[in-house]
C-alpha cells in the first residue's frame, strides 16, 4: 500500500485519479481517499494540522512493514534559476520554527533532482539567501508524524516548484492541478519502483501460523517459552527450512495430541518436549 | 547466463553528509573528490543521520551513505568479550563507525541502529588522548574493531596516519583487524614492529553464507603470506568459530588449508574465539535482521549470550588440536571469559 499526504484536494487530485481512489466515508472531518493500492490523506496547511491528520489516518488504517508514504505538494524556490513546475525529490527537511532537521534515507535509484525543504509555519513571501532551497508548510510535520509508522528508508517527499515566493505571487487552485499533473507520472513511477523494494521478513500464512499456535498450546509452554520456541521457529526456518513441517513431524513421531498416546498436563512436562524439540532443530 | 534483474538501489555512498564543522576539512575535500558524483547535503551532526529512529539497516546496506564528521578522542577501554591477547593496558578507539562488509554475525549491528558510515576527519585530537595514556603506561589499542580500516584506506589514509604517529611512540602497540586482502595495501604502508595486522580467517563455507562482500578465504591467505613474507607482524584470529552443522569436519578442513599456505613460524600470534555476543547487542541483531546465526537458541552467562558448554569446549578442541600441531601454546590465545 501506498499512503500519500497532500496539503489540499488540487494537489491530490490527479493522484486519486490515477490510483482509482474513492472517498472513505469513515473520515467526517477531513478528506481520505482509499483504493487497493493507496491511502490518500488532504492533511490541510502547516505542520502541526499536517502531522494532526496524518497520524488520525495511519492510527485509523496502520501501514504494514512494507508499505511505503510519500508526501507530494507545490512547494516555493526562492532560486529564481529554478524552473516552475520542477520536482524535487527532499534529502533534508529543516523545521523553522524548531531548528531542527530531519534527513529522509533516500537509498532507491530515482531520476529527480534532489534539495533540501524548510518547513515554514506561515506564507514565504520574501527571497532568502539560500539558494534552492525549498520552502513548503507542512513536511518536518509529517516527517515526525509517519516516523512513527514508517522507517526512514520508506518517507518520500516530492515538492514541485509552484512559485518564487516574491510578494503578491498567487498559485491558483487551476495552476496547482495542472503542476501536479505534469509530475504525477514521474512521482507514481517511482514511487511503483520504490515499494516492496525494502527488507522482508519471513511471515507465516494464517493456516501455518494456526499450526504453530495448537503447537504451543500442546506443550502447554509459558509466555516466555512461547517466545523462545517462536525465535527456534524462525532459526529453524533460516538455517534448515520448512519449519511447520518440522513440527508436524515432531508431533508425529512423539505421538503428542489429544487422544495420542502422549500429552503434556503441565508447564514441566511442556518443557521437556521443548528441550527434545530444540535438540532436533540442532541437529 | 548473466544475472540481468538491475538494482533498484542506488550506489553505496550515493549521499555523503557532511557536518557543517569539517566542510572545509582537507580529508572531507579529498573524500568529495573521489565521490564526485555523490550528492553532498550538509548537517548540524552526524548523530541527527546516524543515531535517527526508526532506520532499517537491512535496507540502507544496499545503499550506505557516508557521514563525515568532528573528530572522535574517545579511547575506550577493552570490552570484556573481546581478547587483550595477554596485555595489561588494552584499549580500542573508533575513528569510523561501521564496515563495509556485511557479516550476518557482526556485533555492529547491536551496537549502532544505522548502517551509514561515520568518518571522523580528524585524529589529531585521538591522538592528543592517547599520548595522555602513554604518558602513564604502554597501551596496546585496537583500532579496527569497529570498522575494517585496511578495506577503506584507500578512501581515508588513516593508517598511513597512525604509521606516522606510532613511528615514535614504541611503547604504543596497535592492531589492525581486518577481513581485507589487499596486501599491496599493507605493503605501501610503513613497517613497524609496533603493529600488528590482525586477519580474521573463516571456512570458505562461513565466508560465502555469512560474510557478505568479504574476501575470499583464498585471497586472504594470499594477503597473509605477502604480509609474512615483508617481515610484518601477523595475527590469524580465527573468531567467531561457528557451530555449523558438521563443523568439525569444516574446520578441521579450514585448519589445514590455512596451514598449507601459512607458517605458524612466521606468526605474531594466533586468537580463538567462538560466537558470542552481549544479551542487548543479541537483542537489537534480532530486530536488526533475520538470520540464523542471531535465532541460534544460545545460552545466557552474565550478560553474555554463548553457545552451550558442550559445543564451545568441542568447538575450542577442534581448535587446540589443530592449532598446536603448528604453534607453541604461549602463541595461541583462547577467549574464555564468560
Amino acid at each position: 500500500m501506498i499512503y500519500l499526504s497532500a496539503a489540499l484536494y488540487m494537489e491530490a487530485s490527479p493522484f486519486i485519479k490515477a490510483y482509482e481512489c474513492t472517498k472513505n466515508a469513515a473520515f467526517t472531518h477531513m478528506q481520505v481517499f482509499t483504493s487497493e493500492e493507496a491511502v490518500i490523506v488532504i492533511t490541510g496547511t502547516g505542520p502541526v494540522q499536517a502531522a494532526i491528520s496524518l497520524t488520525e489516518v495511519l492510527t485509523a488504517l496502520p501501514p504494514s512493514e512494507t508499505d511505503i508514504f510519500a508526501n507530494v505538494g507545490t512547494c516555493g524556490c526562492p532560486d529564481q534559476s529554478a524552473e516552475i513546475g520542477e520536482t524535487y525529490i527532499i534529502n533534508k527537511i529543516t523545521a523553522d520554527a524548531e531548528a531542527r532537521d530531519y534527513y529522509p534515507d533516500l537509498l532507491y535509484l530515482h531520476s529527480f533532482p534532489e534539495a533540501s525543504l524548510t518547513t515554514v509555519s506561515h506564507l514565504q513571501t520574501e527571497p532568502t539567501e539560500h539558494s534552492r532551497m525549498l520552502y513548503d508548510m507542512e513536511a518536518a510535520g509529517l516527517f515526525q508524524a509517519a516516523l512513527r509508522f514508517f522507517s526512514t528508508d520508506r518517507m518520500f517527499f516530492f515538492k514541485t516548484v509552484s512559485d518564487f515566493g516574491e510578494n503578491g505571487t498567487s498559485v491558483g487552485p487551476t495552476f496547482v492541478f495542472e503542476l501536479m499533473t505534469g509530475a504525477l507520472l514521474g512521482i507514481t513511477e517511482a514511487l511503483r519502483s520504490f515499494h516492496g523494494s525494502g527488507t522482508r521478513r519471513i511471515t507465516y500464512s494464517e493456516s501455518e501460523e494456526t499450526v504453530i499456535q495448537q503447537f504451543l498450546d500442546l506443550l502447554y509452554l509459558s509466555e516466555t517459552m512461547r517466545h523462545e520456541m517462536r525465535r527456534l521457529l524462525l532459526y529453524y526456518e533460516l538455517e534448515r527450512g520448512y519449519a511447520i513441517g518440522m513440527i508436524q513431524d515432531f508431533i508425529h513421531t512423539e505421538e503428542i495430541g489429544e487422544g495420542m498416546s502422549n500429552q503434556p498436563n503441565s508447564k514441566k512436562e511442556g518443557k521437556i518436549y521443548f528441550e527434545r524439540f530444540k535438540d532436533q532443530c540442532l541437529r | 547466463m548473466n544475472d540481468l534483474k538491475t538494482s533498484v538501489f542506488a550506489n553505496q555512498f550515493s549521499h555523503i553528509y557532511v557536518e557543517k564543522g569539517v566542510m572545509e576539512h582537507p580529508r572531507t575535500a579529498q573524500v568529495l573528490r573521489r565521490f564526485s558524483n555523490s550528492t553532498v547535503v550538509e548537517c548540524s551532526s552526524y548523530k541527527d543521520i546516524f543515531c535517527r529512529s526508526h532506520q532499517e539497516p537491512s535496507t540502507q546496506r544496499q545503499s550506505r551513505s557516508l557521514i563525515l564528521a568532528q573528530g572522535n578522542a574517545a579511547i575506550y577501554p577493552g570490552a570484556k568479550v573481546c581478547q587483550s591477547m595477554g596485555n595489561e593496558h588494552f584499549y580500542y578507539t573508533s575513528c569510523v563507525m561501521n564496515c563495509i562488509y556485511d557479516c550476518e554475525y557482526c556485533y555492529l549491528q547491536g551496537m549502532y541502529r544505522s548502517a551509514h558510515m561515520v568518518m571522523f576527519v580528524d585524529l589529531s585530537e585521538t591522538f592528543r588522548e592517547l599520548d595522555k595514556l602513554l604518558a602513564i603506561h604502554p597501551v596496546y589499542l585496537c583500532i579496527s574493531y569497529d570498522t575494517d580500516l585496511l578495506a577503506i584506506e584507500p578512501l581515508t589514509g588513516y593508517l598511513a596516519e597512525w604509521c606516522e604517529y606510532l613511528a615514535t611512540r614504541p611503547n604504543c602497540t596497535v592492531e589492525v583487524r581486518t577481513k581485507c586482502a589487499s596486501a599491496k595495501t599493507i605493503l605501501s604502508l610503513p613497517k613497524l614492529s609496533n603493529m600488528i595486522f590482525a586477519f580474521t580467517l573463516s571456512p570458505q563455507e562461513v565466508i560465502s553464507r555469512y560474510e557478505h562482500s568479504t574476501p575470499s578465504l583464498k585471497l586472504r591467505l594470499e594477503a597473509v603470506d605477502k604480509t609474512v613474507s615483508d617481515e610484518r607482524k601477523v595475527r590469524l584470529c580465527f573468531d567467531p568459530m561457528l557451530a555449523l552443522s558438521d563443523f568439525e569436519t569444516v574446520y578441521r578442513a579450514f585448519f589445514n588449508e590455512v596451514f598449507e599456505t601459512v607458517s605458524g613460524e612466521d606468526l605474531f600470534d594466533v586468537s580463538v574465539g567462538v560466537f558470542r555476543i552481549s544479551k542487548d547487542y543479541l537483542k537489537n541483531m534480532r530486530e536488526a535482521r533475520e538470520c540464523s546465526i542471531t535465532y541460534y537458541p544460545y545460552t545466557l552467562t552474565n550478560g553474555v549470550y554463548h553457545y552451550d558448554e558442550e559445543t564451545e569446549q568441542r568447538l575450542f578442541s577442534i581448535a587446540r588440536d589443530e592449532l598446536s600441531k603448528h604453534l607453541p601454546s604461549d602463541k595461541i590465545f583462547f577467549w574464555t571469559e564468560c
